[in-house]
């Protein structure tokens, strides 16, 4: 199967790996200031994904959880709330991988009902066309 | 000295342990996303269709386990609860992707048969179109046939009733038209006068004649040789006038006829002998075929 949006594949691939470093990692480790900054750009790019995907309209929630904790996350990196900075993060990428899913399937399911309807009609056409 | 030692290292592993790591308590989000992430490993679509965030959920649930707070272990399990919902998503996504294609198909494919099904109807209504010109050709073929038939019926039918009327005057079809041979026996030695036995004929010739007034009449006498050509001739008018006299009589129109004396120009049998001599002597009645543009009269019989 293939996903819409070469883009998408790639924001994927890059998200899972960033994903399991951070849940590998341990918490005994010490938090890197410059991987947190990198955390915040993803959430960013991801956030953008799902803007461009309609998400506003078809996730909105998980949308905005993920504009608010983005927010939030760049503030505790100015306060140097580290750890907050980077579970916010990850979170916010989290919520926003929710709401671009959730919005293809969305947009998906709609031409799904959409081919249903033509052929509905094509159908009632041939039946039509049968009886005469 | 030993024993203090040995407390401090004791106590030293105890705080480092303590340090790093908190007894697993209780919180609910845990519950949660413990829940989720096992009802989602048996849902067949998502093992399909989305397995890595799956992967990843159960991942994030290990961290949660063993978190060493609270605060990791409701974040690690906030985490992984949102990897269950992406990969449900995915999953959800993926098979309606599958179910785009699969309805596309069936789209063309009906679309297909659409059109074949209006190519076919086209096609047929064409055929109709040519069978029923074709039809409409033959019939009108046809009624010309018919027609034909019918008019060659007809002729055919008049053509026997005026065979069967002159049978009964025995009557002969020669290219000049029919005639009828009226022997002398009708006629008094030497005599131009008709008999009145023959009375019966004239009236049936009379009667024929009137019913076809398109037909032209020729009335020629004839003799034997017997006696000079001339007064043979002067006889064989004046007996071919007396059939005409008789025929105006029964109502026949006096410009039908034509008239002629031959004489014995014309002989049908040899004249030496009686019975030749008999047959030579004659009125010839040729009721003309009706008038076609361009026809001669033709020759009289006995040429």
């Amino acid at each position: 199967m293939n996903l819409k949006h070469r883009s998408t594949a790639h924001a994927w691939a890059v998200t899972t790996m960033l994903f399991l470093l951070t849940v590998i990692a341990g918490a005994c480790a010490g938090v890197n200031e410059d991987q947190i900054r990198q955390d915040i750009a993803q959430a960013e790019a991801a956030i953008s994904e799902a803007q461009r995907s309609e998400a506003r309209t078809h996730a909105p929630l998980e949308l905005r959880l993920a504009e608010d904790k983005l927010s939030r996350a760049r503030s505790a990196l100015d306060n140097n709330e580290y750890r907050q900075a980077q579970w916010l993060a990850e979170e916010a990428l989290a919520d926003a991988d929710v709401a671009e899913a959730k919005a293809q399937s969305a947009r998906t399911r709609g031409t799904v009902e959409q081919l249903q309807d033509t052929i509905q009609t094509l159908q009632s056409e041939i039946q039509r066309q049968q009886k005469q | 000295m030993q024993f203090r030692f040995i407390v401090s290292i004791v106590v030293f592993t105890g705080v480092i342990a303590i340090g790093c790591a908190t007894a697993p308590q209780e919180t609910p989000q845990l519950n949660q996303a413990r829940q989720t992430y096992s009802q989602a490993r048996n849902d067949p679509l998502i093992a399909q269709y989305a397995p890595v965030p799956l992967h990843e959920a159960g991942q994030a649930l290990n961290r949660a386990e063993n978190a060493e707070s609270e605060a990791e272990r409701r974040h690690f399990a906030y985490l992984a609860e949102r990897r269950v919902e992406l990969a449900q998503s995915l999953a959800s996504q993926r098979a309606a992707e599958d179910q785009v294609e699969q309805l596309r198909s069936e789209q063309q494919e009906m679309l297909l048969r659409m059109r074949a099904r209006e190519a076919e109807q086209a096609r047929q209504e064409a055929q109709q179109a040519q069978e029923q010109i074709r039809a409409y050709r033959t019939e009108q073929q046809q009624q010309e046939l018919t027609q034909t038939q019918r008019e060659t019926e007809q002729a055919r039918a008049e053509l026997q009733e005026l065979r069967q009327e002159l049978d009964q005057l025995q009557a002969r079809q020669t290219e000049r038209g029919i005639l009828l041979t009226f022997s002398d026996v009708l006629f008094a030695t030497s005599e131009a006068q008709v008999r009145p036995g023959s009375e019966r004929t004239m009236t049936q010739l009379a009667g024929f004649l009137q019913e076809h007034p398109e037909r032209q009449v020729i009335i020629e006498g004839h003799t034997d040789s017997t006696g000079p050509a001339e007064y043979n001739r002067q006889l064989s008018q004046q007996r071919a006038q007396a059939v005409a006299d008789a025929l105006q009589a029964e109502g026949v129109g006096a410009d039908r006829f034509t008239i002629r004396g031959l004489g014995e120009d014309y002989p049908v049998a040899p004249n030496t002998t009686p019975a030749g001599r008999q047959q030579n002597r004659r009125v010839e009645i040729i009721i003309q075929n009706p008038v076609q543009p361009g026809a001669d009269e033709g020759q009289p019989s006995g040429t």
